[in-house]
C-alpha cells in the first residue's frame, strides 16, 4: 500500500512538472516581443533586397494561415497539449517550413542524448570512485592531490573548459578536430571513427566539468560515513580497508549519489547546449540556440517540451528505483 | 602541506589556462594603440625597409602534397569554404520549397538565375537569359530570349519551357511563398519558342531583369528543371534530395546534420550553364580547378579563427577587424580585401550602416532635431569606435557608398552638399554641414598608430570616402534648442519632461550596425544627452522597427549594388508618406517613418522610366537632394565586410587590386569567382 501510494504520488508529480514546464514553454515564445513571420520575411529581405509592400502583404498573410498562427491562443495552446505533448506533433519548423519541428528534433536528439549519458555516466563512475577514495583515504598525498584538482575543477564555467581543450587538443596539438565533421554512411566504420574523434572533445568536456562534483559529494560523504560506528566496528573485526571501503563505505555514500545522478540531468543538459555550440556538434542544444534567434516557436516548444520530459521521466525512474536499491527507503 | 599542494595546483592551473586562452584571444578585444604599431604588417611595397616591426611573420605553412580532406577529396583539388548559415534542412535542394537554405553553396554552386550580377561593376549580366528583356512601348510585354546549348546534370538541355514552367510553378501554386507577391506583378508568361519567353505584368513594369535577375545575395527565381518537377506530387514540397544541377557541380553528399556539402565537378561541366557563361561572359575556356567544393559550418568565432589558421579553410563569410589582425599575424597566407593589411574589409557591400531616425516619434520628427544630432557626432571619433576608422564614410540618408556609387552619385553632388546649409531659423546664420576633410584626417590617424597609408588621392577616396557630415556642437545646440529642446543646467528636456534618447541595436548579427549604434550613443552622451541603448537578438530588433519602438536605431535601409536604385526606392517604401501609429506595422522598407509628397512623386515616376534612361538619374539625384535636406536617416559607413581568404592552396581571390568581383562568397555569383581560382600546387 505504501509502495503504491508512493508510486502514484511520483507519477503525479511528474505529470504536474511536465504540464506546467510545457504550459510555460507555450507561453514564453508568445511573450518574446517579436514575431516569427516578420522576423522570417525579414530575413529574405535582407538577403534577396526589400520586397514592394502589396507582396510582401500577401506573403504575411499566406504564412500566418500555413503556420497556423492565424488561430486563437487558446487554440494554439490545446491543441498543443494534445498534438505536441501526447503525439510530438508541434507542427513544422517555423525557420525550416515545412519540415516538423519533430523530425529535425528527433534527428538531432541522439547527439544529445549521446553525449550527455555517456559523458554522465563516466564522470559519474569516474568522480565517484576518486572521491571515494579521497574521502575514506583523506590522509594520504593522492587523496590530497584529487580533492585539490575537484575543488580547481568545480567552479570553473564549462565555456572556459572547453575553450581550453578546443584550443590545447584541437588548435595547438591538432590530436582532435576543432569543430565536428561527421563523415560516412549511418554506422559505417567511417562513420563511426569521425563521430567518436567529434564527440571526443565536447564529451571531455562535460565529463570534466561533472568531476568537480561528484568528487566533492563523494568524498565529503565518504568522509562522514568513515566515521560512522558501523565502520569503526567493521575496521575492531579486523576486516581490511579495502574490504570496509567496498562493502561498508561505498554501499552507505553511493545512494544519495544516485538520487544525484537523476537530478543532473537538466544541468547536463545546459552543459550539452554550451559545448554543442562551442564544437559545432550536433545537438537540441545548438538547435535551441537557433530557434531562439529566429523566434522559431515550434520548434522551441519541441525541444523542449521533450527535453522537459525526458530529463523528469529519468528522475521519475529514478526516484522509482531507490525502493529497490535501499532497503531503508523500502521500509520506511 | 596540503594548503602548499592546493596552492601549487590551483598556480598551475591558472597559468595554464591564462596561456591557452591568450593564445586565442582575438574576437573581441582591441588591442592599446601602441601595440598595433608593433604588431601590424605594413605593405611590403612602401616599407619593406623601415624595420618597424619587431616579431616577422611566421614562415608559410608548407602544403603536404597528396593530403585529404575530411569528407575525402584531395586538399590540393578542394576549395573548403565556411557556410553563410547551418541549414536546418540538409538534403533539401528544392528552390522553391520554403525553408530551403540557400547560402550552403546551393545557390553558390547548383542553382542558375535569369541574371547574375558583377558586384564590382554594379552590373547584371544574362545567366540562363541569353540577353536582357526587350519590351513593348508600356512596358507590359516583355521578351526575354534563353541561351542555348547549356543542359541540366542529367543531360536534358536548358530551354525557355523550363523557364515558363518555373514562372508558372510560383504563379498557380499557392504554397508557393512567392505566389501571391508573384500575382501581383504577372499576369502570365509562355514559352513563345524552345529559346525565347515572353512575360506579361499587370502594370507597366520596366525592370524586369533586376526584378526577377539577382540584384543581391541572390534570388527566388531559381530556374527549375521541367521534366523532374512536373513529374513531382507536389513541386513545391518535394525535398528533391537528389538534384539535377544547372551549373558545373553536382551534389556527392552531404551530412544529414547539415555541417557540410560536398559537391564534385560535373564530367559534361562544358555544358552547364556556368560554364557557356564563363565562355560567352568572361571569355574563359578552360575547366575551374577547384574540382570538388566542400562547403561547411565551421562553428563560434573562435573555432572560426582556428580552422582559418590551420589552413582547414579557404573562404569565410564574416569577420571582425580584431579577428582579422589576429589571424594574419598567425599566418601569413590569410588576406582581406587589401590583403594581409589594415584595412583588411571592403566598403562594397550593398547595405550601407547608420542611424534611423524614427519621424513618427516628437522631437524626432522634425528635421532640425535629425540634423541637431548629425552634426553632434564627432564621425573621427565615432569611426574608431565602429572599426578603428576602417570603411569609406557613407553619408547620405539613402545611398550605399560603394565604389561605383561613390562615383556616379556622389562625386558629382560634391558642389551641392558643399553650399548644403541647415537654417535653426534663430536669426543667426545658416549652419554649413558638408566635411569634406574625413579621408586626410583618417588617414593621418591611421599613420600616428603606425599604420602605413598611401598618399595617392584615389585609394584614400577609395578607402575613407569623400566626406561626411561636420562635427559642429555649437551649431548642434542652436538646433536642439530651434526643435524645442531646452538645456537647464546639465539635463536636457523637452515639452517640459527629462529628454532620454532611447536606442535600439541588433546584438547578435551585423556587427558593424550594432557598433554604430553604441558608438554614437557614446557621441550622444558626451554632448550630454540622456541615452538608453537596448541590444536585443535579431527577431526582436526587427519587430521592434516595423511597429516603431525607438527613438533612434541602427539599421540599413538601402540594399543595393547596381546602377539603377529605383527598385530599391520603390521596395523601400519611399512612396509611402502616411504612416500608422508607432505600434502597427509599417512598411518594413522605411523604418523612418519618413516621406514627402514631393518625394513619392519622384519615386513613383522612377518605376516607370526604364533604367537605362537619362532622366532615371537625374530623378535619383533630385531624390537624394530632397532626401538629404530632410535627413531622416545618416550614413555613417558603407557596408564593410571582412570576409577572409586563405591563399595556401587558392590563389587569385577578389581583392582591391584585383577587383574583378566583390568577396561574396555566399552569394550565387560565387560560382563565377570559384571558376576563376588558381590552385598553388
Amino acid at each position: 500500500m505504501k509502495a503504491s501510494r508512493y508510486i502514484l504520488i511520483r507519477i503525479v508529480m511528474w505529470v504536474l512538472t511536465i504540464w506546467m514546464g510545457v504550459t510555460l514553454i507555450f507561453i514564453i515564445p508568445r511573450l518574446m516581443p517579436a514575431d516569427p513571420i516578420q522576423n522570417m520575411i525579414a530575413m529574405m529581405e535582407h538577403q534577396a533586397g526589400p520586397m514592394p509592400a502589396a507582396e510582401r502583404e500577401a506573403m504575411v498573410a499566406q504564412m500566418q494561415r500555413q503556420f497556423g498562427l492565424d488561430e486563437s491562443l487558446w487554440n494554439q495552446y490545446t491543441s498543443f497539449l494534445l498534438n505536441g505533448v501526447l503525439r510530438f506533433d508541434f507542427g513544422p519548423s517555423l525557420m525550416n517550413f515545412p519540415t516538423p519541428a519533430r523530425d529535425i528534433i528527433f534527428r538531432n536528439l541522439p547527439y544529445t542524448f549521446g553525449l550527455m549519458i555517456v559523458s554522465l555516466i563516466v564522470s559519474w563512475t569516474i568522480g565517484n570512485i576518486i572521491g571515494l577514495l579521497a574521502g575514506f583515504r583523506k590522509d594520504k598525498l593522492s587523496s590530497k592531490i584529487m580533492e585539490s584538482i575537484a575543488i580547481f575543477i568545480y567552479p570553473i564555467p564549462i565555456f572556459i573548459i572547453a575553450l581550453v581543450f578546443q584550443i590545447v587538443l584541437g588548435f595547438v596539438l591538432g590530436w582532435l578536430p576543432i569543430s565536428a565533421v561527421i563523415f560516412g554512411e549511418v554506422w559505417s566504420a567511417q562513420w563511426i571513427s569521425t563521430l567518436i574523434r567529434s564527440a571526443a572533445l565536447p564529451m571531455l568536456t562535460l565529463v570534466v566539468l561533472g568531476l568537480g562534483w561528484w568528487i566533492i559529494s563523494m568524498k565529503a560523504l565518504s568522509m562522514s560515513t568513515a566515521q560512522e560506528d558501523f565502520v569503526m566496528f567493521a575496521r575492531y573485526r579486523g576486516l581490511s580497508e579495502g574490504e570496509i571501503g567496498r562493502k561498508y563505505v561505498l554501499r552507505n555514500t553511493v545512494l544519495p549519489q544516485v538520487t544525484m545522478l537523476g537530478l543532473s540531468m537538466g544541468g547536463v543538459f545546459g552543459g550539452s547546449v554550451i559545448v554543442e555550440n562551442v564544437f559545432n556538434f550536433p545537438g537540441v542544444g545548438r538547435l535551441m540556440l537557433i530557434a531562439v534567434g529566429a523566434s522559431d516557436f515550434n520548434m522551441i516548444m519541441g525541444g523542449v517540451t521533450i527535453t522537459i520530459i525526458a530529463v523528469t521521466t529519468a528522475t521519475l525512474i529514478v526516484d522509482l528505483l531507490i525502493p529497490f536499491i535501499d532497503p531503508r527507503v523500502r521500509r520506511s | 602541506m596540503k594548503k602548499r599542494i592546493l596552492a601549487i595546483l590551483l598556480a598551475l592551473a591558472m597559468a595554464f589556462s591564462v596561456f591557452a586562452l591568450t593564445a586565442c584571444n582575438g574576437d573581441e578585444v582591441i588591442p592599446p594603440d601602441d601595440q598595433i604599431e608593433d604588431t601590424t604588417t605594413p605593405p611590403p611595397d612602401t616599407n619593406d625597409d623601415n624595420g618597424d616591426t619587431e616579431d616577422p611573420p611566421p614562415p608559410p605553412p608548407e602544403i603536404e602534397v597528396g593530403a585529404m580532406t575530411e569528407v575525402g577529396t584531395l586538399r590540393s583539388e578542394t576549395l573548403i569554404v565556411e557556410y553563410q548559415f547551418r541549414p536546418g534542412n540538409p538534403g533539401r535542394f528544392n528552390p522553391h520549397m520554403a525553408g530551403t537554405s540557400r547560402g550552403t553553396g546551393v545557390h553558390q554552386f547548383m542553382w542558375s538565375h535569369l541574371y547574375e550580377i558583377n558586384t564590382s561593376r554594379g552590373e547584371q549580366f544574362p545567366e540562363i537569359a541569353a540577353d536582357f528583356p526587350t519590351s513593348n512601348e508600356d512596358f507590359t510585354v516583355h521578351t526575354l530570349p534563353i541561351r542555348e546549348g547549356m543542359y541540366w546534370s542529367d543531360g536534358m538541355p536548358i530551354t525557355a519551357h523550363d523557364v515558363a514552367y518555373t514562372f508558372n510553378l510560383i504563379l498557380t501554386n499557392e504554397e508557393h511563398v512567392h505566389h501571391a507577391s508573384y500575382n501581383a506583378l504577372l499576369e502570365s508568361v509562355e514559352a513563345t519558342s524552345d529559346f525565347e519567353v515572353t512575360l506579361v505584368t499587370n502594370d507597366p513594369f520596366p525592370r524586369i531583369a533586376q526584378r526577377f535577375g539577382v540584384v543581391l545575395w541572390g534570388r527566388e527565381m531559381v530556374i527549375a528543371p521541367k521534366h523532374i518537377f512536373e513529374a513531382m506530387e507536389n513541386p513545391v514540397m518535394d525535398e528533391f534530395s537528389d538534384p539535377v544541377t544547372s551549373t558545373a557541380w553536382v551534389v556527392h553528399s552531404f551530412d544529414p546534420d547539415g555541417a557540410w556539402i560536398r559537391l564534385d565537378l560535373r564530367e559534361d561541366w562544358e555544358r552547364s550553364t556556368t560554364a557557356v557563361v564563363m565562355r560567352e561572359v568572361y571569355g574563359i575556356t578552360d575547366p575551374p580547378a577547384a574540382r570538388h567544393i566542400w562547403m561547411r559550418s565551421i562553428g563560434d568565432d573562435t573555432a572560426r579563427q582556428m580552422a582559418l589558421i590551420n589552413n582547414e579553410v579557404d573562404a569565410m563569410v564574416e569577420f571582425t577587424p580584431e579577428m582579422m589582425r589576429f589571424v594574419t599575424e598567425r599566418n601569413p597566407n590569410i588576406e582581406g580585401w587589401y590583403g594581409p593589411y589594415f584595412p583588411w574589409g571592403t566598403s562594397d557591400d550593398p547595405c550601407s550602416k547608420g542611424l534611423t531616425f524614427n519621424a513618427g516619434v516628437a522631437p524626432f520628427d522634425n528635421p532640425l532635431m535629425r540634423w541637431g544630432l548629425v552634426l553632434a557626432i564627432d564621425f573621427d571619433e565615432a569611426s574608431m569606435a565602429v572599426f578603428e576608422g576602417i570603411g569609406r564614410s557613407s553619408p547620405l540618408p539613402f545611398l550605399t557608398i560603394t565604389g561605383a556609387a561613390q562615383e556616379i552619385y556622389l562625386r558629382p553632388m560634391l558642389p551641392w552638399l558643399e553650399a548644403l546649409t541647415v537654417d535653426p531659423g534663430d536669426g543667426g546664420p545658416p549652419i554649413p554641414v558638408w566635411d569634406g576633410g574625413y579621408a586626410d584626417r583618417m588617414a593621418e590617424i591611421q599613420r600616428a598608430r603606425g599604420i602605413d597609408i598611401p598618399n595617392d588621392r584615389a585609394t584614400l577616396d577609395g578607402m575613407f570616402g569623400l566626406g561626411t557630415w561636420r562635427y559642429d556642437p555649437e551649431g548642434a545646440m542652436r538646433l536642439f534648442e530651434a526643435a524645442g529642446l531646452e538645456l537647464r543646467g546639465d539635463d536636457w528636456f523637452f515639452e517640459g519632461e527629462p529628454f532620454v534618447i532611447n536606442m535600439i541595436a541588433m546584438a547578435d548579427a551585423e556587427v558593424q550596425a550594432g557598433r554604430t549604434v553604441l558608438a554614437a550613443a557614446d557621441q550622444f552622451r558626451k554632448f550630454g544627452f540622456n541615452v538608453n541603448v537596448e541590444e536585443q537578438i535579431s527577431a526582436t530588433w526587427i519587430d521592434n522597427n516595423e511597429l516603431g519602438h525607438f527613438d533612434i536605431t541602427g539599421s540599413w535601409p538601402t540594399m543595393f549594388v547596381t546602377q539603377d536604385i529605383a527598385a530599391d526606392l520603390q521596395a523601400g517604401g519611399w512612396w509611402v508618406y502616411e504612416y500608422p501609429p508607432i505600434g502597427e506595422s509599417h512598411h518594413p522598407g522605411n523604418m523612418m517613418r519618413f516621406g514627402t509628397p514631393e518625394i513619392a512623386a519622384i519615386v513613383l515616376e522612377k518605376q516607370t522610366i526604364p533604367p537605362e534612361d537619362p532622366r532615371t538619374f537625374e530623378l535619383a539625384m533630385e531624390f537624394l537632394k530632397l532626401v538629404t535636406e530632410e535627413m531622416p536617416w545618416v550614413g555613417f559607413h558603407g557596408g564593410i565586410k571582412f570576409c577572409p581568404i586563405n591563399t595556401t592552396y587558392w590563389t587569385n581571390w577578389p581583392s582591391a587590386e584585383n577587383n574583378y568581383d566583390g568577396p561574396w562568397w555566399w552569394w550565387s555569383c560565387f560560382k563565377y569567382i570559384a571558376w576563376q581560382l588558381q590552385p598553388t600546387t
